[in-house]
């Protein structure tokens, strides 16, 4: 139970950031098909320790009987946002499921966050996603997640049978936070494909649902206004601290993506300001 | 169901039964806020359902079975007043650590602190009854080695209480929905007789639910993300009935 994933062949993505002097520079960098990595961005010029990366993919989507590794690590004192340039299309057969891994470190005084856009799930798409995060120290993260229903049904005006037809296979992720080697929180969320395109399914009628774990010290108050800077978008939103202290969570269901891209951002822009005492500079898509 | 397994259960399920789930609404409470207007009967009832198919029963409901299953594997006449057997330490070992997986799988600290809460009135109870197992796992909760999770605690006492482990799910499953449902009249979100229309179809599910097999190495899960938005807003809420 909770065993640590197993040592992993090399990762597709594997990369390093550590801090030099006032910037965050990437000193390790190997990247494999299917993704893409952009250079460093230093987007925030009065918090210049805050390197931004986009990952981008080069096979148009995320394929069933694919298994994708990353692997990343901030060092002491560092700081990463890394991103997606747009979400990802998850393509099923109703066959294999597609998944992918990530291994996550950040070391003490390190900031990482991790905020891809959410996957796209398209008929007969059985996405399985696994996250591991280990935290030392005083290290602290913002990770989220997300699924973004393919609605046929809108097409096809709305017919059940048509939901049915067009529906994933399944969905699955898993979050596990190590905080000095201990397992503090495993969120898993996992549900069946039909289940969620019912029109009285666990969605209630959203196409998007997310979340957003923020790994670090978080007030009642600073929960609150972090609920509210989500809600303020329009979307559903209810924040909970989590177990062992380990911080905070957020759950969000949004109608379409835009409305999810506008409350991703205010989860981001919330949690950087706390972190780094600015507004971060909007990033680009 | 054999006779004495049905007239345990109806023990344990029976509203007199000194069990403490009147003070939790799973969220329920928080529905209200969230939908922008007084739920109705369906509402009230499409909300249960989606806690007894995409959390209870993935999540809850697995602790449950697993911990009823690693509950057999001791002494299940173990002396309460500390003479556990050595296997009898093994099994509540096993029961606590799926106790603190529960604990640390559950995301909503509401509905973690209402299982805490639930366990430990659930425990208390046993434990005058002399319930076998209930002294030695009370240790374990005060000493920080198990949470107490209602779940857990259910799976470890029913088996020591002699219910098999499809009626102990059942069992558990009927005070979801009985519970949810005292909890909506209370609420005055549906009266007495309208929460009892709605229970056939409620226990329908529980019945569909349980008949899905726990696999050995099954981990609790699920899927209910407007729940937990629910619960947060009940959190929040100026004026509240319930705990959670």
């Amino acid at each position: 139970m909770n065993a640590h994933l197993p040592p992993p062949r090399r990762p597709e993505l594997d990369i390093a950031v550590e801090r030099r002097d006032a910037a965050s520079r990437l000193v390790a960098r190997y990247v494999a098909y299917p993704f893409h990595l952009t250079r460093p961005f230093a987007l925030d010029p009065a918090r210049p320790e805050v390197a931004t990366l986009y990952i981008q993919s080069s096979s148009g989507g995320f394929y069933a009987g694919e298994d994708l590794t990353l692997r990343v690590r901030v060092g002491r004192g560092a700081a990463l946002h890394l991103t997606t340039q747009a979400s990802t299309i998850v393509h099923g057969d109703r066959g294999q499921p597609a998944r992918m891994r990530l291994l996550l470190e950040v070391e003490p005084g390190g900031f990482l966050a991790y905020t891809p856009d959410p996957q796209i799930l398209f008929p007969g798409a059985a996405c399985e996603t696994r996250l591991e995060i280990r935290l030392q120290g005083d290290a602290e993260a913002l990770l989220t997640e997300g699924l973004l229903l393919h609605d046929p049904a809108r097409r096809t005006g709305g017919q059940e049978e048509a939901r049915a037809s067009g529906a994933p296979m399944a969905y699955s992720a898993r979050t596990d936070i190590h905080r000095d080697g201990c397992l503090v929180f495993s969120d898993r969320q996992r549900i069946a494909g039909p289940d969620l395109a019912r029109a009285d399914g666990p969605l209630h009628g959203h196409r998007v649902a997310a979340s957003a774990l923020w790994l670090g010290q978080v007030s009642s108050a600073t929960l609150q206004s972090w609920e509210d800077a989500a809600t303020a978008t329009g979307s559903l939103a209810g924040a909970s601290l989590l177990p062992g202290g380990c911080g905070a969570g957020l759950r969000l269901l949004a109608t379409d993506g835009a409305m999810h891209q506008r409350a991703q951002e205010a989860v981001f822009a919330h949690v950087f300001t706390e972190r780094f005492g600015i507004a971060p500079t909007r990033r680009r898509k | 169901m054999k006779t004495a397994g049905l007239l345990t259960a109806l023990r344990f399920g029976d509203s007199a039964f000194p069990g403490g789930g009147f003070a939790f609404s799973q969220g329920l409470e928080g529905l209200a806020p969230l939908r922008g207007a007084t739920p109705d009967a369906d509402a009230v009832a499409a909300f249960l359902d989606e806690q007894i198919s995409h959390r209870w029963g993935p999540a809850e409901r697995v602790t449950l079975v697993r911990c009823h299953r690693a509950a057999g594997t001791g002494g299940a006449a173990a002396d309460d007043d500390g003479a556990d057997t050595a296997m009898d330490e093994g099994a509540l070992d096993a029961v606590a650590a799926l106790d603190r997986d529960l604990d640390l799988s559950t995301f909503s600290q509401t509905l973690r602190r209402g299982a805490r809460r639930n366990g430990a009135a659930f425990l208390a109870a046993h434990l005058r009854l002399g319930t076998p197992g209930a002294g030695a796992y009370r240790g374990r909760i005060a000493s920080g080695a198990a949470p107490g999770t209602l779940a857990a605690i259910q799976g470890l006492l029913w088996r020591r209480a002699g219910l098999d482990e499809t009626e102990a799910a059942a069992l558990a499953g009927y005070q979801l929905v009985a519970g949810g449902l005292t909890a909506a009249t209370r609420l005055g979100l549906v009266g007495a007789l309208g929460a009892q229309a709605l229970m056939p179809v409620l226990l329908g599910r529980v019945a569909d639910v349980v008949s899905r097999p726990v696999a050995a190495d099954e981990e609790p899960s699920g899927f209910s993300p407007y729940a937990e938005i629910a619960a947060a807003r009940q959190a929040r809420l100026p004026l509240r009935l319930f705990s959670n």
